[in-house]
């Protein structure tokens, strides 16, 4: 009995990396509400606002240009920091094989976001800027 | 955004211990079980057993009930259900999101600059239509 902390998807789409990586690199692309983006900016993070008008903080983490991009988000707890234990990873891989793009995402720490304690009391201080990213970045990888 | 989770961040800590797992699928195993039981099936103690129930039981998996002068437990099938329901609408949320890349990125590809950043609001068009709640 065993279920996963992270999802793992994958995709082809036929255009040059560079395409894709383009489109990759605007902060939460897939929450997808351009004109609702706000300009606010808190712990190094970008607010977003959802289709319901949600607002979503996602934090870019690390890039290597068009091999890798990660963000924190936190699709859960719309307002929240992006840090440790609010935020769950989002990664994306990408090469390039004839033309056309591979295109991985790994979303993770998936458990961590539903303990409660640690929404209610909020990420540790100076999380914010770290988000303790390395660990699961590394893990991950 | 992504539905209802009740106890899922609950239900992944609770089974990312192995000797839950475990602890789960020998109770699975007997239908109901004390602690005692339990800890006569796995390499544990009675104590160790006792403590992995109790995250079981916060986690909603296992649920205890008296029966004479011992607790019996059971396992609950729905927050496990749950949690691998949200899980699989997870990745089809991610199936949409990539798929919606994907257009962007391959109406762009035939296309000259000037168009590209049309591609971009294309992309949160779309995905601004279709909530990305699954």
């Amino acid at each position: 009995m065993e279920i996963p902390d992270r999802i793992e998807r994958e995709i082809t789409i036929d255009a040059p990396i560079d395409r894709v990586w383009a489109l990759l690199v605007v902060p939460g692309w897939w929450i997808g509400d351009r004109a609702e983006r706000s300009r606010r900016r808190k712990g190094g993070a970008e607010f977003l606002r959802g289709p319901r008008r949600e607002r979503f903080p996602v934090r870019l983490v690390s890039a290597k240009p068009k091999r890798y991009l990660s963000y924190r988000w936190v699709g859960e707890f719309p307002g929240e920091t992006p840090g440790r234990g609010t935020s769950t990873l989002v990664e994306f891989w990408l090469s390039e094989r004839d033309g056309k793009t591979r295109l991985r995402v790994v979303e993770s720490g998936l458990r961590f976001p539903a303990s409660g304690e640690k929404i209610r009391g909020g990420p540790p201080k100076g999380d914010a800027r770290d988000g303790g990213c390395a660990i699961e970045t590394g893990s991950a990888a | 955004m992504r539905g209802k989770r009740p106890d899922v961040g609950a239900v992944l800590v609770a089974l990312a211990d192995p000797t839950r797992r475990r602890l789960l699928d020998a109770l699975a195993d007997e239908g109901s079980a004390s602690a005692t039981n339990l800890a006569g099936r796995l390499p544990v103690t009675r104590q160790a057993v006792a403590k992995h129930l109790r995250v079981l039981s916060e986690a909603g998996i296992v649920a205890g009930g008296r029966a004479g002068r011992e607790v019996l437990y059971r396992v609950r099938p729905e927050p496990l259900d749950a949690s691998a329901r949200w899980l699989s609408d997870l990745a089809a949320a991610w199936d949409r999101r990539l798929e919606a890349l994907k257009r962007a990125a391959e109406a762009d590809a035939s296309r000259p600059r000037g168009a590209r950043r049309a591609a971009k609001s294309r992309l949160r068009g779309r995905l601004a239509r279709r909530p990305n709640a699954p």
